[in-house]
This record gives structure tokens, sequence and C-alpha cells, in this order.
């Protein structure tokens, strides 16, 4: 093992790859701290041009960037009341009372520090569970393979907020575009319209950097330029007060970063959720609930670890069953595959310098935020004000040459455009856009493990039922898809029976 | 413009139709097991199935009323849209014909002058911003981006 981890730290170490992870710290920073780009749109920026390297640096940079962007998109929350990505959303209210209150360096250093801190406990999770599950997932096949999909696909449809119909139409949306291309059981074209190009399928980077990169440009340019005022701080005042804070919330930071992880790892919930619900938790654990939301500092310490903890829990099921637990782990997987590497618990035996990378590369990263999240918050004001009218188009033109670039196909530009109009109006109409990146990812594995495992008991559904673990992710597959009826009853029930001890009291 | 769940749920249900009905001639596998037919024709009927259940709850809380919701149209906005759009099939249609760096530029700078940055300053930005981006991925990641006929 150390041998793998000194092979790890060797490639790392080389002056190229930490150029790129210098490099990928400060895009993160950028493009957390900008109102209204994601770190989602971030990573699908990056791949194009980590699909050109190989995949340890290519996998560095993505985590050095993510890790980055949470955390710098909690400065345009505090600073002008707009969360930076949606996972600052949850607190972006506190943050920006304390700023009014004269606290924006308060607000500022406990939003680094406890990134920081919330970001390494992910990592230790992610370095002990990830070898133990990768174990235990030796003994899966193709049946187990089927529900674990299936789990991942019904749960990133249950944890998108609003409304679950509107979650399944996009999940739906990617399963069927995952259809395009040469079937895998006759090798039948579908849906091709004798399109030469789509016979391999619909390519993901530019259906991604479409839906993320080109719907984002549409939503900025579409809506109203808006001038904030933006409030000054003085970087050097940010450490004041916070080895206080740290003792003070300790319970409140080892909670939140283990929800957060635990959020992190299910699938399809990532840092978004973590924070709202880590917010709620606190809320309801907190001795002083009454002052969320008016300036408190509690929120961001706790919503602020978990988000930034969820990340590295996103990594566990990508590394360990391929199966996505955020969207960007959702691309990362994707980049993979086209690295030529499967993801699973093979790649634990034959690539152990991969796994072992990412592990460093979270730890390192998340270190060096402390200086660069200085920096990031000393030139603030700088980032913020980078006038939309000219950041808009380059982003455009850089999505442009991103989707051009993996195949040298203009179709792809094309694929691009197309996704990025679904993109806008999916969001337009609040339908969210993460189930459809994980459907046109597991796409292929529920319908290849299906039918492969049909074909080779020729058609005996039983062996779905009966195999031990097979059963397990069955009962849970079927609790998720039935949780919203079950909760229904619930709800109803607890209505009735508050309904009639009320009739009791009168 | 936004259109309402009765609607979208209609669309859902119209589309789910579609993909089973492209699926008629897909082939069966040996005894006549569904093949490359079934996932489709599943993902058809919960399309189907989910834009029932949208519309109907819809169509039973708010009626048939305000289909189509019209927000203030913001005109530049629509435009910005529109130039956008444009500015993709504008690469796809001359990025062979120019080569990368000179429609890049002239790309970027009718689209930031659009977007109410004055012209000189597009300009420069373009110029800087096309070059760099051909330096990258030409000489640092060695992709080729098109050179066009010009060569450049």
């Amino acid at each position: 093992m150390s041998g793998y981890i000194a092979h790890a730290l060797s490639i790392l170490a080389d002056p190229y790859v930490l150029f790129v992870i210098t490099l990928s710290s400060f895009y993160g920073l950028f493009i957390g701290a900008i109102p209204g780009l994601t770190a989602t749109m971030a990573t699908a920026l990056l791949v194009p041009i980590t699909f050109f390297m190989d995949p340890l640096p290519a996998l560095a940079a993505i985590v050095t960037m993510e890790a980055m962007a949470i955390f710098s998109g909690d400065i345009p929350a505090a600073l002008v009341r707009i969360p930076g990505t949606p996972s600052s959303a949850a607190y972006t209210q506190d943050s920006y009372e304390l700023t009014k209150k004269g606290h924006a360096e308060l607000a500022l250093g406990v939003d680094l520090v406890f990134s920081v801190i919330g970001g390494l406990m992910g990592a230790v999770v992610l370095i002990i569970a990830a070898p133990l599950l990768a174990e235990f997932a030796m003994k899966f096949t193709t049946f187990e393979y089927f529900w674990l999909a299936t789990l991942g696909l019904s749960a990133s449809v249950m944890v998108s907020r609003g409304s679950l119909i509107k979650g399944a139409f996009s999940l739906l949306f990617g399963l069927a575009l995952s259809t395009v291309g040469v079937d895998i059981t006759l090798g039948f074209p579908r849906f091709t319209f004798g399109n030469v190009e789509l016979l391999n399928s619909i390519n993901f980077i530019p259906a991604m950097i479409g839906l993320f990169g080109v719907s984002e440009v549409l939503r900025n340019v579409t809506g109203k330029q808006l001038a904030y005022p933006i409030a000054r701080v003085k970087a050097s005042k940010i450490w004041t007060g916070m080895w206080t804070l740290m003792k003070r919330y300790k319970v409140n930071t080892i909670r939140s970063g283990v929800i957060g992880t635990i959020i992190g790892i299910l699938p399809g919930a990532g840092a978004d959720i973590a924070a709202w619900i880590t917010y709620a938790v606190a809320k309801k654990f907190s001795k002083e609930p009454e002052k969320f939301g008016k300036g408190h500092i509690e929120p961001l310490i706790d919503a602020g670890t978990a988000n930034n903890s969820a990340l590295a829990g996103a990594w566990v099921p990508a590394l360990v069953f391929g199966i996505p637990g955020d969207s960007i782990t959702a691309i990362v997987i994707g980049v993979l595959f086209m690295q030529g590497l499967r993801p699973g618990p093979m790649i634990f035996e034959t690539r152990p310098e991969i796994v072992y990378a990412v592990y460093i590369t979270f730890i390192i990263a998340n270190l060096l935020m402390i200086p660069f999240g200085y920096l990031a918050i000393k030139f603030s004001s700088t980032m913020i004000r980078v006038p939309r009218n000219i950041l808009m188009p380059l982003i455009l033109m850089c999505s442009l040459v991103g989707a051009f670039a993996i195949n040298n196909s203009l179709f792809d530009v094309g694929v691009m455009l197309v996704m990025g109009i679904i993109g806008f109006f999916m969001e337009k109409h609040d339908i969210p856009v993460a189930p459809a990146v994980l459907g046109l990812v597991l796409g292929p594995i529920v319908e290849e493990n299906f039918m492969v495992s049909m074909i080779k008991t020729e058609w005996d559904f039983t062996q779905f039922f009966s195999r031990p673990i097979s059963a397990v992710l069955c009962v849970l597959a079927l609790l998720v898809w039935f949780f919203p009826v079950i909760m229904g009853f619930l709800q109803k029930g607890l209505q009735n029976s508050g309904k009639e001890s009320e009739n009791q009291n009168n | 413009m936004k259109l309402s769940d009765s609607l979208l749920g209609l669309m859902a249900i119209a589309f789910g139709a579609l993909i089973i009905s492209l699926t008629h001639n897909f082939p069966t596998l040996e005894g006549g097991y569904p093949g490359p037919a079934l996932f489709p024709r599943i993902l058809g009927s919960l399309f189907i199935l989910f834009g029932g259940i949208l519309s109907f709850q819809s169509i039973k809380n708010d009626g048939l009323a305000n289909l189509v919701q019209r927000g203030e149209t913001y005109w530049p906005g629509f435009t910005n849209y529109l130039s956008v759009a444009a500015a993709v099939i504008a690469y796809m249609v001359l990025a062979d014909i120019l080569g990368f760096v000179l429609t890049a530029v002239v790309i970027l700078t009718l689209l930031m002058k659009k977007m109410g940055v004055s012209l000189l300053k597009s300009a420069l930005i373009a110029i800087a911003t096309s070059v760099s981006i051909n330096l990258l991925f030409g000489k640092f990641l060695l992709v080729p981006l098109p050179w066009g006929i010009l060569g450049w």
C-alpha cells in the first residue's frame, strides 16, 4: 500500500501536475465566486482540457477545482447576497446579514476555516470507506449492479428539490438520450434517423457542456443585469476568533461533517442538498433557533462544513461502484470511461495509484485552500465585479471549443447547442438538470446489466430477488420508490390523529 | 414565457408516445423475447404515466386557465438569447472555412458588442482570447482547432 501512496505522490509532485493543480485552484475560486456560475459548469468546461491529460493530473485538476469552487461560492453570498454556487444558498441570508452588521470578515473567516475542516473530514471518510466497500463490491454481479444503478437513479429524483414528477421527467429524459445509438443486445441502431454520428450514441461531453455551460450562459444573458453594491473586507482580519468558534461549535462541526459526507455518498445528492439538510438539522438542535436567518454564525458553520464534506463523499460510490454521488462525479465517471478506466471495485486492484491520487489530492486541495482562499477573499471585490457582458461570450467560446475538441466534430457543437436550449427550458420550468445527467451516465449500465442478466438466465426474473445482496438492494429500491406514497399516508395519519387530539382538547 | 404544468404533462405524454411509436420496427431476440425495444418502451410508458399524473393534478388544481404564463417581455434578454444561438450556428458554419482564430474573433466581437461592450474593447478582448485559446489547445494540449482555408 505504501508503495502505491509513494507512486501516487511521486506523480503528483511532478512540476507539471503541481502547475495544473495551482491553475485549477484559481479557476475554481474564480468560477465559484461569480454569482450564477456553478461548480458543475466549471467541471463541464474543464473536462475537454483534462480529456487530453493523463488520468492522474486530470482527476487532480477536477478535485482541486471543485473543492475551491464550493468554498468560494460563499464569498458573494456574504458580500452581495447572491450565492456563488447553489451549495451556498442555504446560508446566504445569514452570511449577508452578518456583513450588514459589519461582520463580513467573521463570516468569510468561518466560511473558509469550516470549508477546510469539512473538506478534510470528507476526505478521511472517503479514504476509510472506499476500500472497505470495494472489497464488498467484488461480490457483485450484473444483478446487483442493476439494482444499484436503479437505486442511484431513484435516489437522484427523490432528493431533487421541488416536484418529484419533474425530477422523474429529467431522469427519463437522460435515460432516453442514453438509448440513442447501437443497442447492447443485437447491435441494432436505435433512434439514429440514419445519422452516422448518432450511431456511437450521444457524446457525453458536448451534452454536459450544453446542459451546464450553454444553459447558464443563456440564463445569464436573458436576465436583467443587476448592479449590486459590494461590501469591502479587510482580509487580514478573517482569522480573528476562529479558534474560539472551532472549540465552541465542535459538536456542530462533527455532526454536519458526518451528515454532509453521508449525503454526498448517497447517489444523486450533492453539496447543495447537504447544506440545506444540515441547516435544518442545526436549527432543530440549536439553543438559539430564533436567530437563524437573521445573521447567526451557526448556519455558516454547519452548512459550510457539510457542503465541502459532501464533495469527497460523492467520490465514494463513484470510485467503488461507478455510480455517481453528485452531478460533478457523474461527469468524472464519463471522463474515466473515456480515459479507458472503468470505475468499480476492480480499479482498486488494477490502478490503485489512481485511487490514492484522488485521496491525496483531496487533502492537498483542502490545505491549499487556506492560503488560496485567503487570496480569493482579498481580491473578492475585483472578482465579483467582472462584467457579465464580457464573461458570458468568453464562456460560450470556451464551451464551443470544448465541445468541438473532443472528437473534432462540428456535429458535437450542434449537440451542445440543443442541450443548452433544453437545459435552459428545463431550468425555466423548475425541472432539475442533475437527474438527467445521472440518467445519461447510468442508463447504459442499467440496461446492460438487466439485459445480460436476463439473457444469461434465460429470462428467469427470480434471480433478481433470490440472491441475498440483490434482494436487499431490491428492497431498498422499492422503499425509495414508495417513499412518497408511504410519507403521504403517514402525513395523513398524523394530520388525522392531530385533528382527533384537537377535537379531544376542545 | 412559461408553460403551465398541464401543458408540460401533455408534452411528456406526446414525447412518450413518440418514443414508443418509433420502436415499432425494432427486432426481437430469439424466442420472441423483447430486445432493443424493451427499454425505450418502458421509458416511453413512464413518460406517459408521469405526464398524465402531472396534467391531471395541474388541471384539477388550476383548471385550464393560464396554459401559457406570459411574464413581462424583456426584449434585450430575448435578442441576447437569439444572438447566443446564432453565434453557435455561425461557428458551425464558419469554423472550417475561416479557421478557428478568425471565426472566434468575429463571433466574440459581435457578441460582446451586442451585450453592450464598446467595439474597440470587444475587438481587443476577442483577439486576445481567441489567440490564447488557440495556443492552449494547439501548443499545450496538442489538439488542432480548425485551420480554415487561409491556414490560420
